[in-house]
């Protein structure tokens, strides 16, 4: 059943209607339900339904290849559509439902580091973001006390942090590798994470058991069906659908978006007039909807007079390298965040032979089936059979994995489209991703894993494995509603608003001109609270 | 021509592949428990598949991953009658369904308490939180060097 916050009938006109229930729309609801605003939001999907994760259970590293899967096309949960990914070398990973991709990510938190906004005038490569690192701080430290960031401030290369509370630990492993680094000379810092480390608001202290990956069983992550929707349901203004799918946003005569068509719980095609229409439905899901919603007004889709909804999609290419060690390291539990992250090779360096860079975050290899997967441990030749119980001694308990974030320039052949061929539970077209990782990327994945392998032998690991490039690591959808100043090389403006339908925003990560390298999460609920802002202040004028 | 996708929903779904595993015959069940023994063959002071408790296991993982009932019941026919197959051979004529059913073999293997015991491995047992005095003074000293290097980030004009 759709569940709907709020007393009332639905508004024969709201104020906004929000798509998608995941950070940026929770961040924008919220804002807007506080502004006194009547405002309605949908989500194709449902509330998590944590029973089935089994986070405190024995079966819980079994749950995430079918019912907790990242991948929409295996999951086939509630609310999900296929995505044809036939030409692409990464798959989309998404979660479709109240809390949105972030119900399955491990609550590593980074902001986007300066640089990263004016990748155009340092480096001669892709595009400026128009707004800088400085107009974010405010709204990045007002989001890392909503969402309950857990961090050690002062970090040297993240200026102007003011995280509520203290870290997780670091473990032996992160131990070992800190003072690693400090022995090379290298940035490290202890991880930030949406993960509590002492009640805080509705959230419990983490109980480590390293099983905080899949949903929220504990209640220690950071995920906005606790963190916010709990405080939108007071508001008798905010009203929220699940299980209602947008199959197009309207516009009128004026080229203004009058509202939304949605199909409801029970299939039942309905209408949602509103005088603001924000979309918040990840890098895939927006340029999708856009596409689907062209008319005669907007015959290449809707805010698409720059050609470039869909295009330049951007997915963080990622490495993994883990060290297997001799001493027990204490990886099979622990903050499923980074235990520490390293910026040390993060900015540019022409002697390199590519352009800009990654963020490292160090991670445990968890539990005892985690060490029998392909990723990172490859095709695994040598596991099954006779050296099947002394490979799991050797990697169970002994093994870190430092994971690296490319940053992933944006090229407009790697796009969405819609799927002429495949189509979803509503008759409404897939996306269909086309996607091919650059050879910048390559290069910068190549120099970071001989780095990180330094790292770890310094730490004194005794084997190192370097993880195949697989597909499922498209965690960061990017890029495909670009942000700019000019309507003819950009979709939205610098507020996240369509240059050619004024009242339609876009506040998910597809505004972004370029990738950054770091986890987007901490960005994009940034940049929506400075939209939701903007948005209410201009009301109010 | 237009590929519809399913509307049938995860929950209706698994209410149709539960019935399936009603379908894992006694034969199937011993030549998984064969091919647990031919891919876990004990060591390192650990048991073989066949001394865990494998099949009670097995059932646990399919009663919430029925999509793997497929790859075991195919496996067990592609297998019986024959103590021939090697993991490679295995692996290399049939390489997809091998990974499932070694997910599943892997998976009950794990559920069994004797196994995780000699592994000392915790299972999901909550560790509580040290006190944050003390997590942040061994932190303090770690990160001195680190401060004491300074930035190492650009800056840029707003």
């Amino acid at each position: 059943m759709a569940e709907k916050i709020g007393e009332h009938k639905l508004p024969e006109i709201a104020d906004v209607v929000v798509i998608g229930a995941g950070p940026a729309g929770s961040v924008m609801t919220k804002s807007f339900a506080m502004a006194g605003m009547s405002v309605v939001c949908l989500d194709q999907g449902d509330w998590p339904d944590y029973s089935t994760s089994r986070n405190a259970g024995e079966e819980y590293e079994i749950v995430g290849g079918n019912e907790w899967s990242p991948l929409p096309n295996v999951r086939r949960g509630v609310g999900d559509y296929p995505i044809d990914e036939n030409d692409a070398d990464i798959s989309a990973l998404l979660w479709n439902g109240v809390g949105g991709s972030a119900m399955l990510y491990a609550a590593q938190w980074q902001r986007n580091m300066p640089s990263d906004f004016r990748v155009r005038s340092l480096d001669g490569v892709a595009d400026d973001w128009p707004m800088s690192y400085e107009e974010l701080i405010p709204y990045y430290k007002q989001a890392e006390k909503d969402f309950a960031i857990a961090g050690l401030n002062g970090d040297p290369a993240v200026p102007g942090t003011d995280y509520p509370m203290s870290p997780t630990p670091i473990g032996k492993s992160g131990s070992l590798l800190a003072k690693a680094h400090n022995n090379l000379g290298w940035h490290w810092w202890p991880g930030a994470n949406g993960i509590a480390t002492r009640e805080y608001g509705r959230l419990k202290p983490s109980t480590r058991r390293g099983a905080s990956y899949l949903g929220n069983g504990d209640q220690a992550k950071s995920t906005v069906d606790v963190t916010h929707w709990p405080d939108i349901a007071r508001h008798r203004n905010a009203y929220l659908l699940t299980r209602s799918t947008v199959a197009r946003i309207e516009t009128d005569s004026f080229g203004k978006t009058s509202g939304v068509i949605y199909f409801d719980a029970e299939g039942t095609e309905r209408r949602q007039k509103a005088k603001i229409v924000v979309l918040a439905a990840s890098g895939i899901g927006t340029p999708r909807l856009l596409l689907m919603s062209a008319n005669e007004q907007h015959p290449d889709g809707l805010a698409n007079a720059s050609g470039l909804v869909g295009k330049r999609l951007m997915m963080h290419p990622y490495s993994a390298v883990v060290g297997t060690f001799d001493q027990e390291i204490g990886t099979t539990q622990g903050a499923y965040g980074h235990t520490l992250y390293s910026m040390e090779f993060y900015e540019s360096d022409e002697s390199r032979g590519f352009v800009r860079g990654a963020k490292w975050g160090l991670m445990p290899t968890g539990g005892a089936m985690e060490m029998t997967k392909s990723f990172p441990w490859g095709e695994n030749r040598d596991l099954w059979g006779e050296n099947f119980n002394s490979t799991l001694r050797e990697r169970l308990n002994h093994s870190v994995t430092w994971g690296i974030i490319a940053e992933d320039l944006p090229e407009e052949t790697n796009r969405v489209e819609l799927s002429t061929d495949l189509v979803d539970a509503h008759g409404l077209p897939a996306p269909k991703i086309v996607y091919e990782t650059s050879e910048n990327s390559r290069k910068l994945l190549a120099y970071h894993v001989d780095r990180a392998t330094e790292s770890l032998l310094e730490a004194g690991a005794k084997k190192i494995t370097v993880a195949p490039h697989i597909r499922n690591t498209g965690w960061h959808l990017l890029g495909t509603a670009k942000m700019g100043a000019s309507a003819e090389d950009s979709v939205v403006d610098h507020s996240g608003r369509a240059h050619s339908v004024p009242n339609l925003y876009i506040v998910d990560g597809s505004t972004w001109p370029t990738s950054a390298g770091v986890n987007p999460t901490a960005t994009v609920v940034a940049m929506a609270m400075r939209t939701a802002e903007m948005i209410i202040s201009g009301r109010n004028s | 021509m237009t590929r519809l996708w399913n509307k049938g929903f995860r929950e209706h779904e698994r209410t149709l592949e539960m019935t399936k595993t009603a379908y894992l015959t006694q034969q199937e069940q011993e030549i998984l428990v064969r091919l647990g023994d031919l891919l876990i063959p004990g060591g390192a002071g650990m048991p073989k598949a066949s001394a865990s408790n494998l099949l009670s296991g097995i059932q646990r993982i399919l009663n919430i991953r029925p999509d793997l009932v497929d790859a075991a019941t195919e496996m067990a026919g592609i297998l019986d009658g024959s103590n021939s197959w090697t993991v490679e051979e295995i692996r290399a004529v049939y390489p997809t369904r091998f990974l499932e059913v070694a997910e599943l073999l892997a998976g009950s293997y794990f559920l069994d308490a004797r196994v995780t015991g000699i592994l000392d491995y915790l299972d999901k047992e909550t560790i509580p939180l040290d006190s944050e005095e003390n997590r942040n003074a061994e932190l303090e000293v770690l990160v001195k060097p680190v401060v004491e290097r300074g930035s190492v980030f650009r800056k840029t004009c707003s």
